[in-house]
């Protein structure tokens, strides 16, 4: 790639990476999966980078990327993970009350990749439907229907987590 | 409120980032230049393989013969030890493609999209070694499955049309009656395409079979008292394991190649709700539970998480916390340091990347 590529390259995510990475956390609920993610998605753009700065919608696009590698990874089971020559020390079990956040992320991972990303999507980045659905790649009418599918989904498994009444999207 | 439901995960303070651009230009260049290579060597055989080509505009069969046999599985099911794993550096050209190839479960097929400059796309195929470029690609298909007959099948990127390479051609997958979109799952051995369709059913995606050379006959899987079925593998015969949906419940369910079904066993202290997530072979996996679906016995997984993969002989890959675990016949062990990402389907061979991001090739036993 000519210098003056890789130049804009690198001038058009480093002020993104923080914002991508918040993406990857919001679908993956963890900030060092969520650096692997951006980090393969970046690696990739590069490769494209010629044709991908083309794109109607960079920004769009970019994010787009970003899960796509989150549903490949998903796709892989248990990709992505680091291994180390030893196994490392665990810490023993405490019987520190349960995280509400961890109740919740437990429950959104049980959902298919898709329809986690959709919801992340919807509810932790405050997309609208029609930016979700051109993200993951499928109709509007599939991001609601995957929407209502997915959080009645997550009321039966959270139980009592869930306020009373549940909610529409 | 939904708000209410989702809301703690985004009250999180986030570490700043640890992506390292500098990394992703420095691998990113030498994937270029593996790239380059390989087109450079593929220029050379494609003069040479002018009538491979003219065969595929024509819609001919091509060369390679499609092996659709089903592959030879074990007998036993007490699966052989995985023995000591060495590893080698893996140089295959699809490698720098990732996430975007796919391979078949025996590694024999890999297959990507690639648009060399302001050419049009070309799907790039990988038989033992061997390098077919394959014209025609209908227009923004994206590749998910291939077997190793090379039969390989994708869909659009908006999800409302799906096609099959098989036998030289690219043929759509025709949607039964109603349904608007799609999703691609698995293919076995014969061609035999699992997917789900979305026929408008407020419950979601319905599982369909599209017969191995037959994309026009999709037959919908039947789920009882009108629930709905969702298939997550399909094996060499036909038979599709899944999920039957409904009233809250998700129940493990096998398909015979008749279109019959019956639930799998449930172990009771894995409560009502299963899901299933994939097969090879005569076995099944989903979160904490193993299946053979011939004897149909259920096993309990302890200690390894949910997303799993399965290999011919029943040995479980997955991960137990951070750390990559197989599972053998109910004892844990270790897996080699490396950031793994392809299991062959007799796990006897693995494909990842070191810390400095070079592919590496473990095998095993």
């Amino acid at each position: 790639m000519r210098e003056n590529l890789e130049r804009e390259y690198v001038e058009y995510f480093q002020p993104r990476l923080p914002q991508l990475h918040r993406l990857a956390v919001m679908l993956c609920g963890d900030a060092d999966r969520a650096d692997d993610i951006v980090q393969a998605a970046v690696t990739m753009l590069y490769t494209r980078w010629r044709r991908v700065r083309e794109a109607d919608n960079l920004d769009a696009y970019v994010r787009r990327s970003v899960v796509n590698a989150f549903l490949s990874e998903r796709r892989r089971s248990w990709s992505r993970v680091v291994l180390t020559e030893t196994l490392p020390d665990r810490p023993a079990v405490t019987g520190q009350p349960v995280d509400e956040r961890l109740e919740i992320r437990a429950a959104l991972k049980k959902l298919p990749p898709k329809q986690q990303a959709v919801l992340a999507l919807r509810f932790l980045c405050d997309l609208p439907v029609d930016e979700v659905a051109e993200i993951v790649g499928c109709s509007p009418g599939t991001v609601k229907s995957q929407t209502s599918d997915g959080l009645a989904k997550l009321r039966k498994q959270l139980g009592a987590l869930a306020p009373a009444g549940g909610a529409t999207s | 409120m939904t708000e209410n439901l989702l809301s703690p995960l985004r009250d999180v303070d986030i570490r700043p980032t640890r992506v390292d651009l500098g990394k992703a230009v420095r691998v990113g260049r030498r994937r270029r230049r593996v790239r380059q290579v390989a087109i450079a060597g593929l220029a050379a055989a494609v003069v040479l393989a002018t009538a491979v080509a003219v065969n595929a505009v024509t819609g001919q069969p091509r060369s390679m013969p499609a092996d659709r046999t089903p592959v030879p599985l074990p007998t036993s099911t007490i699966a052989p030890p995985l023995g000591d794993c060495t590893s080698a550096p893996a140089d295959a050209p699809y490698l720098s493609r990732d996430p975007w190839v796919v391979l078949d479960d025996t590694w024999r097929v890999a297959v990507h999209l690639d648009a060399p400059g302001t050419a049009p796309v070309e799907a790039v195929r990988y038989v033992d070694g061997r390098v077919e470029r394959i014209p025609g690609v209908p227009s923004r298909l994206q590749v998910a499955l291939v077997n190793r007959a090379g039969d390989f099948a994708g869909i659009h990127s908006k999800v409302e049309r799906g096609w099959v390479y098989r036998d030289g051609r690219f043929t759509e997958l025709k949607l039964p009656g109603g349904a608007t979109h799609l999703s691609l799952t698995d293919i076995n051995e014969a061609g035999d395409i699992l997917g789900s369709v979305d026929t408008g059913n407020a419950g979601g995606y319905e599982g369909v079979v599209w017969p191995g050379g037959h994309p026009d006959r999709p037959r919908l899987i039947k789920a009882p008292d009108g629930k709905l079925a969702r298939g997550a593998g399909i094996a060499w015969d036909g038979s599709v394991v899944g999920m039957v949906i409904g009233q809250g419940t998700s129940t493990p369910y096998l398909w015979h190649p008749d279109g019959t079904g019956e639930p799998l066993p449930v172990p009771a202290e894995l409560g009502q709700n299963l899901e299933v997530s994939n097969l090879t072979g005569d076995w099944a996996v989903g979160p904490h539970v193993r299946w053979n679906i011939r004897t149909r016995h259920a096993d309990v997984i302890n200690d390894i998480d949910t997303w799993s993969v399965v290999d011919m002989y029943g040995r479980v890959f997955g991960t137990a916390g951070k750390d990559a675990v197989v599972w053998i016949n109910g004892t844990i062990e270790p897996l080699p340091a490396g950031d793994v990402k392809f299991v062959r389907n007799d796990g006897r061979q693995l494909l990842g990347q070191n810390s400095s991001g070079t592919w590496i090739r473990w095998s095993c036993g």
